[in-house]
């Protein structure tokens, strides 16, 4: 390459990085789609529509919306304070809290004329059993004195409508002081539903409601809180991974500034290591969206594990300029740096050629990054001049005498002990588990608020349920009513908590015809026994009569578009685009026991058209297959990368591999020993061991001198203050990647020397 | 939303039944310090309900007790018998626990139980007028939820409470004389 080329093509890569600019902000500002969920990195096929559309519409509740459960001595002040100031709050779109904030319509209006076809289950066994006279007292006081809606001696002598409602939706609140109130093992409480504004994911958001709750309950010390919702889990989540960022960020990064200047004494040099960073980020990002037009999140925090890679080359390059002084050349440096570019954008790629859309996305991500940064370092770095300091060379002398130390004390034969002991811990005692309960960073105050309110509340995180499917909402109804009988069942045997039924505020049209019909009975046996005691004329008794000849049926439409039925358009997911017909869920609350489990799979598997899905098990399987399909890719990638390397390492090869398969493997190995089951996490870091390891194999390989010793420890060092510390990390998945870098990356540093020939000495670095 | 008729009545009665020992200056404030000195008080009934379009009009007796703070029991005995109890534990129907509505009911009575007149400022306008020996209390619901049932409310009494009357949306009315026995 001549100078003028390289001039050429640096100004070139600049253009294009401005290009990358313009591109990524433009499209970050027009609205490009982040995505957070785990399911959006599954293949299509893996995942119906429906189950996607479920799994939205049952867990909106417990994301976008949240309970406050409220004890105090001044219950009716205390609330009134924190409703007024969560009304306020910019956080929270909509706070129900009074018995008016809560719109039911005209139950008269919507069930009254189906009434004859509602009947609950305490009236339909009385009347299957014939036993009329309750019925017929209960009726005839109510003509007196009625309490109910709309007991009209013609419209409605029995109070159908208002058995129908107590029946079918009474609720356990009370609505004294105008408070929506429930007692609970003899505690008053007060309930508050907030809708947010915003995504429960949002710090502003977080901030802002934990500000607006923070400062009612420091003015009322006697409140005392019970929150559910995604939002109290998010922010505590959030809370401590930014808190120990931060710590250990600011930790490793005056560690790191401390490193770096020990050796190159110069803040312009310094810079040079972050500017290929940026660059990599940066047109990875614009490279990304331009190619799948979203971002999920997991990608960019599977990005970090990037940028301890993408460091390397810098300090590869800087190391050896900073070493050699006027006798560096760019030449000589690019069999290295370009072999280390290639094997570890081939454990990437190996990546993007798996049926994982996410997976793709994320390994997309990593290879066009180190592209990025490989061509800003080779192409830019030169460019700038760099002091040669007496500092450099000091400390690449320094280092060589620990290198000369350790220097071939593994030979062959011990290195492949070695391997053999490492894969049988590994064979025996490493675990895996992929639940997402390990990643969970509540505290337990929290998840005990959580479980109270979920349990006296009936409320359910959506995340369990039955997804039934049918041809018409006819059929759908009538197919979850074949269900029931198992349901409650399982419910009775104690093997289920609970259930949703949409049913049991709409029954088929079959179950309504039959309704009627006892609804007929009962008027043909009593009705004139009942206008006789109440001294109403009997020629009424046609009008009342009159009004079962075709009473309209109870629709599922018309129900789900009502106020009263609101709450059950979670249920309902209807037509969709991309399949036919009809389908709704059932929510399962509550404990689910192996036994409840079995019958309800054992009915799925009976019928086509049901199915049990447990969203957070999905989850952990989606981890857990990312997992297996990583390893299988990158094990693969290591086969061939081995390969290829051998053509031009010959004999050498197993060196070069070494500091990556050994780091593996000991990492591996450790985790064994220690019990740790390993997970998604784990495995990220160990693409950032692998990707530092085959650098620093082939660095050592190409270059053969003291500089390369100095680079390879700096960047162990700047990886392992960067992600090592995290392994001191409360928060689950920095632990994982902290423990796995910290072990993995100080075992690549002392396998290079360990593994190379006990003859090799290197020339003196020239002063 | 009030569907319960029965709850409004009973509110309405223990809301004036103590007003017998109302003070000359009518007001809210009087009538919650007054329910608060309130002790037991029982009597009989006459109530009326009038089915508009009907033109029928359904009439029954019965006895009612209150007890301030405790209980309240209203016993229709004529021409059918029904007890309905009202105390800290809900309400109760011939001893039988009735689950409160699922529309979200008040259980209005507690309020009024416990003194508590801005609950029922907030779901009623309440108007007084006349003087301590000769009073009318209206009360028109304020929300639609209610208006759509419920027209209003109108207590009448002198040293007791003697009148109720309750005009619903449909025009039928429930009306409610009140005769106290003691103390």
């Amino acid at each position: 390459m001549t100078p003028k080329t390289h001039t050429r093509l640096a100004w070139f890569w600049a253009l294009t990085l401005l290009g990358c600019v313009v591109l990524a902000g433009w499209m970050i500002t027009h609205g490009v789609r982040f995505d957070t969920r785990v399911t959006a990195l599954l293949p299509d096929t893996h995942q119906s529509a429906r189950v996607q559309q479920a799994n939205a519409q049952l867990g909106s509740q417990f994301q976008d919306r949240f309970v406050l459960m409220v004890k105090s001595d001044d219950l009716p002040g205390s609330v009134k304070a924190l409703a007024e100031r969560l009304e306020q709050s910019p956080a929270v779109e909509r706070l129900q809290w009074r018995p008016g904030d809560f719109d039911t319509g005209d139950p008269v209006a919507l069930l009254g004329p189906a009434r004859y076809r509602l009947l609950d289950e305490d009236l339909r066994k009385k009347i299957d059993a014939g036993d009329y006279q309750a019925i017929e007292q209960r009726a005839l006081r109510q003509l007196f004195m009625p309490d109910g809606l709309d007991q009209h001696p013609i419209r409605d002598p029995y109070g159908l409508l208002d058995r129908w409602l107590a029946g079918t939706m009474a609720l356990p609140f009370r609505t004294d002081s105008n408070l929506i109130t429930l007692t609970h093992e003899g505690s008053r409480y007060a309930v508050l539903i907030g809708t947010l504004e915003g995504n429960p994911f949002s710090q502003s958001t977080q901030s802002t409601l934990h500000q607006a709750i923070n400062s009612v309950t420091a003015a009322h010390p006697d409140m005392t809180l019970l929150r559910s919702g995604m939002i109290f889990h998010a922010y505590e989540g959030a809370q401590q991974a930014r808190q120990e960022i931060s710590t250990f960020g600011l930790g490793a990064l005056i560690g790191l500034l401390l490193i770096l200047w020990l050796v190159f004494r110069s803040p312009k040099t310094m810079a040079t290591l972050m500017v290929p960073l940026l660059a990599g980020g940066l047109f990875a990002l614009a490279a990304t969206l331009l190619v799948f037009g979203r971002l999920h999140l997991l990608t960019i925090a599977f990005g970090t594990s990037l940028i301890g890679i993408a460091i390397d080359y810098a300090i590869h390059m800087q190391c050896a300029r900073a070493a050699l002084g006027q006798r560096f050349a760019l030449r000589p440096m690019l069999p290295g740096l370009a072999l280390g570019l290639f094997s570890s954008v081939l454990a990437f790629a190996a990546q993007a050629l798996t049926p994982m859309p996410g997976l793709r996305q994320m390994a997309f991500f990593a290879a066009t990054g180190l592209i990025g940064a490989w061509l800003t370092v080779v192409l830019w770095l030169p460019r700038v001049t760099l002091k040669t300091t007496p500092s450099a060379a000091a400390a690449a002398d320094r280092l060589w005498s620990l290198f000369c130390a350790f220097k071939g004390r593994l030979t062959v034969a011990w290195a492949l002990v070695g391997v053999v002991l490492a894969l049988s811990i590994i064979g025996v005692r490493l675990h895996t588990n992929d639940s997402l309960q390990l990643l969970t960073t509540s505290s337990s105050p929290l998840l005990k608020d959580e479980q109270q309110v979920q349990s006296i509340l009936g409320r359910d995180t959506g995340s369990r349920y039955l997804l039934l499917s049918a041809a018409t909402p006819e059929q759908w109804q009538a197919r979850a009513e074949m269900l029931e009988p198992l349901l409650k069942r399982l419910v009775k045997n104690g093997h289920l908590g609970g259930y949703e039924l949409l049913t049991d505020h709409v029954p088929s049209s079959a179950h309504q015809d039959d309704n009627l019909e006892r609804t007929r009975t009962l008027y043909d046996k009593t009705l004139a026994s009942l206008y006789g005691q109440a001294g109403l004329p009997s020629s009424l008794i046609q009008k009342a009569q009159a009004r079962l000849v075709n009473p309209p049926h109870l629709t599922l439409e018309a129900w789900l578009e009502s106020p009263l039925g609101q709450s059950d358009r979670r249920l309902w997911l209807g037509h969709s685009d991309t399949e036919a017909g009809v389908a709704g869920v059932i929510p399962l609350k509550g404990a689910l026991d192996d036994a409840g489990l079995a019958a309800l799979e054992r009915a799925a598997r009976h019928a086509p058209y049901l199915s049990y899905e447990d969203r957070v098990a999905r989850i952990a399987t989606v981890l857990g297959e990312l997992r297996r399909t990583i390893a299988g890719w990158v094990g693969g990638a290591f086969v061939v990368l081995a390969a290829l390397l051998a053509l031009r390492y010959r004999r050498r090869t197993w060196r070069v591999m070494a500091p990556a398969a050994g780091g593996v493997l000991i990492t591996l190995a450790v985790l064994a020993l220690a019990g740790t089951p390993v997970n998604l996490f784990h495995q990220l870091a160990l693409l950032l061991v692998i990707g530092l390891g085959l650098d620093a194999g082939i660095f050592m390989a190409e270059h053969r001198a003291r500089h390369a010793w100095l680079a390879i420890t700096l960047s162990s060092a700047s990886s392992l203050l960067a992600f090592g510390l995290l392994a001191f990390s409360a928060t689950p998945v920095l632990h994982h990647i902290g423990l796995t870098s910290l072990i993995g990356l100080l075992s690549v540093w002392l396998l290079v020397p360990l593994v190379q020939p006990h003859t090799l000495d290197l020339p003196e670095t020239p002063h | 939303m009030m569907s319960r008729i029965t709850r409004l009545i009973l509110i309405c009665t223990t809301l004036a039944l103590p007003i017998n020992a109302l003070a000359a200056e009518l007001d809210l404030n009087t009538l919650t310090q007054t329910l608060s000195t309130a002790d037991h008080v029982e009597g009989r009934f006459v109530q009326k309900r009038y089915l508009h379009d009907m033109e029928t009009t359904l009439t029954s007796h019965g006895t009612y007790q209150f007890d301030r703070g405790e209980q309240v029991i209203w016993t229709l005995t004529d021409p059918v018998q029904e007890t309905l109890t009202l105390d800290d534990d809900g309400m109760q129907r011939n001893g039988t626990a009735i689950k409160d509505s699922p529309a979200g009911v008040a259980r209005l009575i507690m309020q009024l139980l416990n003194g508590d007149f801005a609950a029922l400022e907030s779901r009623f306008d309440i108007a007084l007028t006349g003087s301590d020996a000769d009073w009318q209390a209206r009360l028109t619901p304020n929300s639609d939820a209610m208006r759509r049932y419920l027209k209003r409310i109108t207590l009448t009494g002198g040293d007791t409470l003697s009148h109720l009357e309750m005009a619903l949306s449909d025009g039928d009315t429930l009306s409610i004389d009140l005769t106290q026995t003691r103390p």
